[in-house]
């Protein structure tokens, strides 16, 4: 009897490893099937440049975790990366975007395997950072040489402790949507090359007309439970509201985004603050909103709903720059990151630097992203092909700052205190001095140095 | 006496194989139990004497994560918010939950639909409730559109006023708890024996009379068990808050759950600062409900 049970328990073990052989099998059968549409796209200039951290065959699968919103690019990438590079496998993590940090965190602190993982902004690399959970990228870089020209200034805005700890994969880029048919209605010409923000203030005014549900506003700049009214600060380099000098610049703005309202150009913050499922784009395409300052991925939502059967006239503009600052916009990068933990190192790093460099922009550029990685050829390929907005150029012409800094207390910061604060100020419960009062105080107590 | 002695011994037998059945049934719900609840439970409380931000090493700190709700205004904000939260729609839903049950108590067809109607709320999503609510409570929505017709001419600014915001989360909890309540009300209702309003109307006792002397004492350990429920619902009110005003504007819908929640998960995580916040709510949950069963010998009539 007992014979018997050991043999049924080896035949079962037998049995358990042949299927498991099998499940191999199909999965990389599966990998091994190219997409004919982004491999057409990907080989023919790809050979010039050389395939960053070669793994020489190396058999690893990534653990790879990003949120959901990303889940096609990053399939796409690694599907394309796994066709270059035969030993590499992926395990692909994709969450939803409201939990993403949350799971994130409690993956790490379970002592998950996580090689490769994507954060959505600056704070929280310097947040992953500080908790020693990221891996220092410099001798990588140096020992695959890889190129990281083509992230400008974005790859120094994202060093830490004089060390880089993330590759940008993308960014964004603010410019000012606005709507023809308003502009030719009231006579206002469309906006120049570069222009203030008191010339955007003015604009705003001469747009503005009407009365009650007919009246059309000059500007929209609020978006409920967003902190976009910050926008203009950022326009002058002000990223941290944590340094005193730039706090006075958020405020700044703050005020300029009240007296829009207080002159009856943009509507109250009261009233969109409250509006059920608000959102900015749905607003401009009402054709009510002559301006808006928004991210670059407005074009993909506008143009989808002007193929969907909606009619909206736009064009974009440079965002405006303050008085005797230099023109330039913002936006803020996605990064892509090696845990201090990860098993598979160097197939890992190979990735990113694919992803992030020259390569893996143009699969970004070919699926409607806005690459991290800057060079001519992306700037016509982003550009090329696209005649709504007229000038699409403003996206990819200009200088972008980081809209964000590398500050692990910045979201907590700026999601809590600064947020409810300001918010209190636009419903215009109280002024522009016990804001501040309030801000200065809040930190001081409530964040953890 | 062999006899007798052996028929115990079959019996004790018979009990103990019979205990090892019901302890084997019992395990898996009670080992769910353990590791799901209790353990947590200790592991947080274990938690909140640590300094820990989820990732790197935990550092005690003993009491401070407790002295440091002293000072966190926030906190008090919150703790204040849940007072008032409680205090209003506690009352008020088991008040409307009364009216509506007595309202249902009525034998006419159809009265079924209603008594579905109220209890709805109670099955909604309450993100789909959050997003309703704020449509009809937004500054030109219908019900302001409503004021304004009725002559009004600045009407609240509901949920983008600090004046008024609880206000309007309270509105929407006691619209949502009291069909629940009235559900279970209704039960008590039809448990009072009819003789007793009988005797009372030949007593010559009016219908206030009724209700007051007889209703309200027949109903009263209903009244006591929907109370108790709510308390503790109202303490943890979370869905209602995050649905419609996540904690704003300022800190006006701030309250402890989403306080913990925000502390523990958002942005700068404090898992042992959250843990000891959530020990005090325990602790105010506990002594409130205490002190509810201790004052039931003064009204509640069995």
């Amino acid at each position: 009897m007992k014979r018997t049970r050991i043999l049924a328990s080896l035949l079962a073990g037998a049995l358990m490893i042949g299927l498991a052989g099998c499940a191999g099998g199909t999965q990389s059968s599966s990998a091994a099937a190219p997409d004919a549409a982004t491999d057409s796209a990907s080989d023919a200039p790809a050979a010039e440049t050389d395939t960053p951290g070669e793994t020489g065959g190396e058999a690893a699968t990534l653990e790879f975790y990003a949120w959901l919103d990303e889940e096609g690019i990053f399939t796409k990438l690694s599907d394309l990366y796994k066709e270059q590079n035969s030993g590499v496998d992926f395990n692909m993590h994709f969450v939803p975007t409201a939990d993403y940090e949350a799971k994130l965190l409690t993956a790490f602190s379970g002592g998950a395997d996580i090689d490769v993982f994507a954060v959505a902004s600056p704070p929280s690399l310097a947040a992953y950072q500080s908790k020693g959970a990221v891996m220092a990228l410099d001798d990588l870089i140096a020992k695959n040489s890889t190129d990281t020209s083509g992230f400008q200034s974005t790859f120094d805005a994202i060093k830490m402790e004089d060390k880089a700890w993330a590759l940008p994969y993308k960014t964004s880029s603010w410019v000012v949507y606005y709507n023809k048919d308003i502009f030719d209605a009231a006579g206002v010409e469309y906006p120049a090359d570069s222009w203030t923000w008191e010339e955007y203030y003015e604009t705003a005014g001469k747009l503005t007309s009407g009365e009650g549900s007919g009246k059309i506003f000059g500007a929209l700049n609020y978006q409920p439970t967003s902190l976009w009214w910050r926008v203009p600060a950022n326009t002058k380099r002000s990223n941290n509201p944590l340094e005193p000098a730039m706090l006075e610049d958020w405020l700044q703005a703050a005020e300029f985004n009240l007296s829009l309202s207080q002159a009856g150009y943009q509507p109250d913050y009261a009233d969109r603050a409250d509006e059920a499922g608000a959102d900015y784009t749905g607003a401009f395409l009402q054709g009510k909103y002559a301006m808006m300052y928004n991210g670059d991925w407005c074009i993909e939502m506008l143009n989808s709903a002007i193929a969907d059967g909606e009619t909206l006239n736009y064009d974009i503009a440079a965002i405006p720059h303050w008085e005797g600052e230099t023109p330039e916009t913002t936006g803020a990068p996605g990064l892509l990151l090696l845990a201090a933990n990860a098993k598979n190192v160097d197939a890992g790093y190979g990735f990113i630097s694919y992803c992030a460099g020259a390569e893996g922009a143009k699969v970004l550029v070919e699926n409607d992203y806005f690459p991290a990685w800057q060079s001519e050829e992306i700037v016509a390929a982003y550009t090329s092909g696209i005649t709504t907005p007229e000038h699409i150029a403003y996206i990819v012409n200009q200088d972008i700052n980081s809209q964000v800094p590398c500050d692990p207390l910045y979201n907590a910061a700026v999601n809590t205190v600064v947020k409810e604060e300001v918010n209190l100020y636009l419903l215009e419960e109280q002024d522009l001095a016990t804001t501040k009062a309030n801000i200065e105080r809040r930190f001081a107590s409530e964040l953890e140095q | 006496m062999s006899t007798a002695a052996k028929a115990r011994r079959n019996t004790s037998r018979y009990l103990r194989s019979q205990r090892n059945t019901a302890i084997l049934f019992l395990l898996p719900n009670f080992l769910g139990f353990l590791i799901f609840i209790v353990y947590p439970v200790i592991k947080a409380l274990h938690t909140s004497f640590f300094k820990w931000d989820g990732l790197t090493e935990k550092t005690f700190v003993g009491l401070g994560n407790y002295q440091r709700l002293f000072t966190d205004e926030t906190f008090h904000i919150s703790l204040l918010n849940n007072v008032h939260f409680t205090l209003i729609t506690v009352p008020l839903s088991i008040a409307f939950g009364i009216a509506i049950a007595m309202l249902m108590n009525v034998k006419i067809p159809g009265i079924k639909v209603f008594r579905t109607i109220y209890f709805l709320p109670q099955v909604t999503s309450m993100i789909a409730i959050g997003i309703v609510w704020t449509t009809i409570l937004a500054n030109y929505g219908p019900v302001n559109q409503f004021l304004e017709f009725m002559g009004m001419t600045e009407p609240p600014k509901w949920l983008s006023s600090t004046q008024w915001a609880l206000i309007s989360v309270e509105i929407v909890s006691i619209w949502r708890s009291m069909g629940y309540n009235a559900i279970i009300l209704l039960a008590g209702l039809q448990g009072i024996n009819g003789e007793l309003y009988e005797a009372g109307k030949i007593d010559g006792a009016n219908a206030w009379q009724r209700f007051s002397k007889i209703t309200l004492p027949m109903l009263s350990p209903t009244i006591f068990f929907c109370t108790i429920m709510q308390v503790i619902g109202s303490f943890q009110v979370f869905d209602t808050i995050m649905a419609m005003t996540q904690g704003g504007p300022g800190r006006a819908t701030n309250v402890l759950t989403y306080y913990i929640y925000r502390r523990a998960f958002l942005d700068d995580p404090q898992l042992g600062y959250a843990s000891a916040i959530a020990y005090v709510l325990f602790a105010i949950i506990l002594v409130i409900t205490l002190i509810q069963f201790r004052g039931q010998k003064k009204w509640v009539n069995y």
